[in-house]
């Protein structure tokens, strides 16, 4: 909004006027208006009005009682802050770092690594850019949040599935054209360790491993079974521990892409024969990746467990239905019983006590499927489905179903 | 599996994560186990390292009769030694564990071998399912409980995951009797290590919500409130079918329904 | 490894070993007796959270070291005498017997307090400046003051000690004297005791050493304090890392409690006792800040209610000791039935918050769902030994609150148990309750009752209507009635309820009722049910103005509770307006007109809306008690007098024909969930 005073001379003039026929409704002291400050200023005498039996009538949907404003934040609301963009024109040297992309997206682990990157970039003389390497689909679309000067995507048939000697083929060709003063990995279960590690022992750098405090100088690394610390000088290439740096969160960066040099060919000697089928409830709740949850809002118990197997999706529950018998004691998600890490939660009729609420704060995607579109779960959800979980279910089996067999005749 | 198949398992002292008693590794005796079931008593246990004869004996006690030690100094390096002896011996598949429960655990042994050796490294793995025309089947741990399938060419290293088949218990008796061949070597220091720092790991909890509010009513906030309206996608109006062909689209594009 | 190891794991507190990491902080009981000693129901009170295996009891949350710190208004302890010692011996003893320790907390409250009455002193803070939450004026407190208290703390400690108690805690939170000279909101002083960071720790820092002194270096001498004050003058958790570093750093403190918030405004005063709309453990995060700059043991409460949220703070290390206060509250026995693997029996705490809004009236802490907690001196048990006598045939009618209470004590006591339930479900008027938004944890006291119920192998009738006829059939040796009431919206004809002009609190919470665009909620009552209401329909978008006669909407709301009720009904606009009685409700058109009066001066204004929501109580369903009173033994009748001293009912030792005829909860009048499960149980447990 323009700080400059907006003046209507027509109504200056009949505010003058005391005989104009609008001049006292113009003068009349609304029951609200806003304030130069941009507050509401409020006038609790003016609210309502002489209703036909000669009483004081308010009627807050004609609109003369205090409006149930839009949220009424004022100057406070204005639009999200617009972080500041750093940019890098010429870097000195680069810091490289590869990237886990759990499901297609940084995960807590990657941006925390990220963060080290910078923390890195900023003790080292000259002007250095951050890179991120990213192996296959990528879905991230705040790569600039989280620190990323320069990107390095590759994807390609190459790259698809369990793919460690093509990823290191184009690692060493980083390594050749970059020059990186360091090398960071998450050291993670999701790829980054196996990484780090294959491309330590090719570049004969012996890696800092479980590294959770790390500056320039020096690296505090956490030793076997978590039992000791290790301090040593800070290698060049560094396999980083989760937390082991603040996130990037108040700047905004320019995702550059770069372009690599050809890629020499690569021998491969494993070979992806694809992921197999596991029996979803045997893997531990707190571990699972696609969790379906019921809560009280199922009718059909069997329906609930068929879907789940159709699915593939491993079985959990809140609190009531546990209670209530429906669900073993195990199976219960949320503050009180297990803090689930699923990519992909899908709630059937769990309104969403504060408690559950908290057990599924770290899961990716959450799905609400409820009959009341103003429950807590709703409001957490990214996607929502309002209606009778029971018919929802029956078309989500039957689609999948058909998905199944669509694959089946496909690979056929 | 092939009579002919040579398979060596690498062993290391494991480490009681509280008591820091010396012990069994986990991984390396699910590597054992997983030896033993491959080729039974004709896989070969080795061990490169200080001479702990207690916890050496309870590897031999799954039911070997003798392993090979490659005596090193406790703050020597392994490897090369390591690299030296199998590039002699050949065995067409090495185990050993992902990480050890002690000291660095970097985790690097598998991969240093795979490189010194020129063959392919295995990460993880839950099992060996055959082996057949110079290759094996492998099956992976991933994480989440995940399993996947890969074919790997002889020879190859693996590293064994603890979602391998649980190993045996040791026999104290047969353990005490297994021969232990001191094959020769020469001690390897680990100049680097020597300049390392240790000490016992400072607790380290997990971060808690950040919230990095600047006003004491901000801070009030975020520690009290609950969820507002996260702005998600609303379905309301469509029918059941139009829903749940949403959900659908969702569980595909997040790679969830397999 | 048991899945709650890391609440067994014993540490050490100076030297003094802890048994497990679960604490019962301090709070105020409102127990002690006889100018501030900790007398008989005191001691049981803490005895049997001993027995069920707490490890340490922090107890007498704000007891005073001085004359001049009033104690008399909470009952609170009083340390400024040695009268003390011998009451201390008894405590430590009955706590001790058990294996559990026992420590107290000490402090000078300063200007948080009330000057009118008992010694009526005048009250002292380091500026003189009021405390908002107390409404108390105070002076500025002198130099010579200053240190007769800081003599007055070692005093206290001293008679703890000498008591046998196992520690000291300092209280320099809850904006005590020793915080009220930290915080520069109210330490204004700019001579050696305000100002600078040490000037302004200084009288705390002479009041440890003080204790230290008198106590030697082997008794325990903690220190609660606050992790941020959420004032904008206030201390931050900058700060207060500051402060724990800077005191920790004496070497002379052995651990400190952390709580979440200061609380000299209504506001923050609901923080520091979480109640149910909060998040779990919401202030663990400052706890840990302190932690990570202290060197001894860190204990923190808040809203920790469960073993398993216990087990995931402890083992991930934010935190030395978890305080599960409430929890122990609600169910003493805790400890020992995660220890029994009885995690599914522990009657767990809802945050509704009942005991300490009690409190903060000056009541004795009560629990809501547990009648027996603080009346152990009085014989009601927390465990419910079988009967010796005759096994009886007994009858419930009514499946809430005090119902289901009735028919777990009398199935625990081995009788033959029939509920009848009207509805498909067991809860009644809670199940209403827990409709609200931010209100469904109530919900946890019936669903544990149930839970109860079907392991005792209660005989469950859902969704039968009982009539005389029925109960007779049932051939009951005792019948216990406790049918609830029904919304009284019938009180003033011009009200319209029988031409459907108004609807009740029920039929909105239970959405019978379609929520209206524009409502009129008129609420005598100014509890929970009508700010449930508005909350309720707000949430679903409709424009609501909460109307009542009485002083303020939801003046009947203790002082933990409604402030989040505030912060929910203002941020979405519910207009709330007082001092109007609702005259009369007329149709005009398609929408209703409410006629209103203002009590004082007659006038009268209108409200045109869509929808006119009255709570105006409930009216005692007792058509089937009248149907059966002549027939009973006893008429219907409950004597007073042996059920007050919680003795047995003379009628069950006599002999007689006809049923035994109780009746409890709101079907003989109005009351509340606690008021109807005390009578359940001290009815029940002789049966």
């Amino acid at each position: 909004m323009s700080d400059l005073i907006r003046r209507d001379p027509r109504q200056e003039w009949i505010a003058r006027n005391r005989l104009h026929p609008q001049h006292a409704e113009l003068i009349a002291p609304a029951a609200e208006t806003r304030g130069p400050s941009g507050l509401i200023r409020r006038n609790p005498h003016a609210v309502g009005f002489i209703g036909p039996n000669g009483i004081k009538r308010i009627d807050r949907l004609a609109g003369n009682g205090p409006q149930l404003g839009q949220r009424r934040g004022g100057a406070k609301a204005a639009a999200e802050v617009q972080l500041p963009l750093i940019t890098v024109v010429t870097p000195d040297f680069y810091v490289v770092a590869v990237m886990d992309m759990v499901g297609g997206r940084l995960t807590g682990h990657d941006k925390d690594v990220l963060g080290q990157a910078h923390k890195l970039v900023r003790e080292s003389d000259g002007e250095g850019a951050v890179v991120a390497v990213v192996f296959g689909e990528s879905k991230e679309e705040a790569f600039d949040k989280a620190g990323v000067d320069r990107l390095i995507h590759l994807e390609g048939e190459a790259y698809a599935g369990y793919s460690p000697e093509a990823r290191l083929t184009a690692l060493s060709v980083i390594e050749s054209q970059l020059k990186p003063r360091y090398w960071l990995f998450p050291d993670s279960i999701n790829g980054g360790n196996e990484l780090g590690c294959r491309l330590a022992a090719k570049l004969g750098e012996r890696p800092a491993t479980q590294a959770w405090q790390v500056d320039s100088s020096t690296a505090v690394c956490r030793g076997g079974s978590q039992r000791i610390d290790i301090t040593r000088d800070t290698p060049r290439l560094l396999l980083l521990a989760e937390e082991c740096a603040d996130p990037i969160d108040e700047t905004r960066h320019e995702v550059l892409p770069i372009e690599l040099d050809t890629m020499p060919g690569t021998l491969v000697r494993i070979e992806d024969r694809g992921q197999v089928a596991v029996d979803p409830n045997q893997i531990p709740l707190a571990e699972a990746e696609f969790i379906l949850s019921a809560g009280n809002g199922i009718h059909d118990w069997d329906q609930f467990h068929k879907a789940a197997e159709v699915l593939g999706a491993t079985e959990g529950a809140s609190r009531v239905a546990v209670d209530d018998g429906f669900m073993p004691r195990f199976r219960q998600v949320g503050a009180t019983g297990t803090w689930v890490t699923a990519r992909v939660y899908v709630a059937v009729g769990i309104s969403g006590a504060i408690q559950h609420l908290q057990g599924i704060g770290q899961c990716d995607k959450v799905v609400a499927i409820n009959t009341d579109a103003g429950c807590d779960m709703v409001k957490r959800a990214d996607l929502s489905l309002i209606g009778d979980s029971q018919e929802i279910l029956a078309e989500l089996i039957q689609l999948v179903e058909q998905h199944r067999q669509g694959g089946a005749e496909d690979a056929a | 599996m092939p009579h002919d198949l040579n398979l060596a398992v690498l062993v290391s002292i494991g480490q009681h994560p509280k008591s820091g008693r010396a012990r069994r590794a986990e991984q390396d005796a699910r590597a054992v186990e997983l030896g033993l079931k491959l080729v039974g008593e004709r896989l070969e246990l080795l061990h490169a390292g200080e001479a702990q004869q207690e916890v050496l004996r309870s590897y031999l006690g799954m039911g070997l009769k003798e392993m090979t030690l490659l005596e090193q100094p406790s703050a020597g390096d392994a490897v090369p030694a390591l690299g030296r002896y199998l590039a002699q011996k050949r065995p067409d598949i090495v185990l050993t564990g992902v990480r050890a429960e002690s000291g660095e655990a970097s985790g690097m042994t598998p991969y240093l071998l795979g490189e010194a050796l020129g063959w392919p490294v295995v990460t993880r793995i839950a099992d060996i399912i055959k082996v057949e025309n110079g290759e094996a089947e492998v099956l992976q741990a991933l994480p989440r409980g995940q399993r996947r399938a890969l074919k790997v060419r002889l020879p190859f290293v693996a590293s064994v995951d603890l979602a391998a088949e649980t190993p045996r218990q040791s026999a104290y008796g047969p353990g005490r009797r297994a021969r232990i061949d001191n094959a020769s070597v020469d001690a390897q220091q680990d100049q680097l290590r020597s300049q390392w720092q240790e000490a016992p790991a400072r607790k380290r909890p997990k971060r808690l919500k950040v919230a990095k509010a600047k006003t004491a009513a901000d801070r009030f906030k975020a520690a009290t409130a609950k969820s507002q309206a996260s702005g998600g996608q609303v379905l309301q109006n469509e029918s059941a079918q139009e829903q749940a062909q949403a959900l659908f689209k969702l569980l595909v594009e997040e790679g969830v329904l397999r | 490894m048991s899945q709650f190891d890391a609440l067994f794991q014993p540490l050490n507190i100076n030297k003094l070993t802890i048994r497990n990491r679960i604490v019962s902080t301090a709070h105020a009981e409102v127990y002690a007796t006889d100018g501030g000693m900790t007398t008989d129901r005191y001691v049981k009170y803490y005895e049997e959270k001993a027995k069920g295996g707490c490890g340490l009891c922090i107890c007498g949350g704000s007891s005073v070291v001085s004359i001049d710190s009033p104690q008399s208004w909470w009952s609170s302890v009083n340390l400024s005498t040695d009268r003390i010692i011998p009451h201390f011996q008894n405590l430590a003893d009955a706590v001790h017997k058990h294996g559990g320790k026992i420590m107290i907390q000490i402090t000078h409250m300063g200007r948080r307090s009330r000057w009118d009455g008992e010694n009526w002193p005048n009250l002292m803070s380091p500026s003189g400046i009021r405390e908002p939450v107390h409404r108390a004026t105070c002076k500025t407190i002198e130099e010579e003051e200053i240190w007769r208290v800081i003599g007055d703390f070692a005093k206290a400690a001293v008679r703890a000690k000498e008591g046998g108690l196992d520690g000291v805690e300092l209280s320099a939170v809850h904006q005590h004297m020793i915080d009220q000279f930290w915080s520069p909101r109210v330490n204004k002083r700019t001579d050696q005791w305000g100002g600078s960071f040490e000037n302004r720790m200084r009288f705390g820092m002479e009041v440890l050493k003080a204790v230290r002194e008198a106590v030697g270096p082997d008794f325990v001498v903690g220190m609660r304090i606050t992790g941020d004050e959420f004032h904008p003058d206030g201390l931050n958790h900058d700060d207060m890392k500051q402060i724990a570093a800077y005191y920790d750093a004496t070497g002379m403190v052995d651990y400190f409690g952390v709580v979440g918030s200061g609380c000299d405004t209504h506001n923050t005063l609901a923080n520091v006792i979480p109640n149910m709309s909060y998040p779990p453990e919401p202030f663990l995060h400052l706890a840990a800040g302190i932690k990570e700059v202290v060197s001894v043991p860190v204990i923190h409460a808040q809203n920790i209610k469960d073993p398993n949220q216990a087990q995931r703070i402890l083992e991930a290390g934010y935190v030395d000791f978890v305080g599960m206060t409430r929890a122990h509250i609600a169910d003493p026995h805790l400890i020992a039935k995660i220890k029994m693997n009885q995690v599914d029996q522990i009657r767990q705490c809802v945050g509704a918050n009942y005991c300490i809004d009690r409190q903060y009236m000056g009541l004795d802490v009560l629990c809501i769902q547990n009648a027996a907690t603080s009346r152990e001196y009085m014989g009601l048990p927390h465990i419910i030994e079988k009967t010796e006598g005759p096994i009886r045939n007994v009858v419930v009618v009514g499946g809430g609150p005090g119902g289901m209470e009735a028919a777990r004590v009398a199935a625990e006591r081995g009788h033959k148990v029939t509920l009848v339930e009207k509805a498909d479900e067991l809860g009644g008027q809670i199940s209403i309750a827990a409709k609200a938004p931010q209100r469904d944890q109530m919900a946890g006291i019936t669903r544990w009752l149930a839970m109860e119920l079907d392991r005792l192998g209660v005989d469950l009738r859902l969704g039968s209507e009982a009539n005389a006829d029925m109960i007779r059939d049932l051939k009951p040796d005792v019948c216990i009635l406790a049918t609830g009431g029904r919304p009284f919206v019938d009180q003033n004809p011009e009200w319209g309820a029988e031409e459907g002009l108004v609807v009740s609190s029920w039929d909105i919470l239970n959405g019978t009722v379609e929520p209206g665009k524009n409502v009129l909620i008129y609420d005598t009552i100014c509890e929970f049910s009508g700010m449930s209401a508005a909350d309720y329909l707000a949430s679903k978008g409709s424009l609501v103005e909460l109307v009542t006669d009485d002083i303020k909407p939801g003046v009947g709301i203790g002082g933990t509770t409604f402030p989040t009720y505030y912060r929910s009904l203002y941020e979405k606009e519910v207009i709330m307006t007082s001092d109007l009685l609702l005259e009369k409700v007329y149709r005009e058109g398609d929408k209703l007109v409410a006629v209103l009066e203002n009590e004082y001066t007659g006038q009268q204004e209108e409200r045109v809306v869509d929808q006119i929501v009255v709570e105006n109580g409930i009216r005692p369903n007792e058509a089937l008690y009248y149907e059966l009173k002549a027939e009973s033994r006893n008429k219907g009748q409950i004597d007073n007098e042996t059920l007050f001293a919680a003795e047995p009912q003379p009628v069950l030792s006599e002999s007689g024909d006809g049923m035994i005829l109780w009746r409890l909860g709101d079907c003989v009048s109005q009351r509340n969930t606690h008021a109807a499960i005390y009578d359940a149980l001290r009815l029940c447990k002789d049966l």
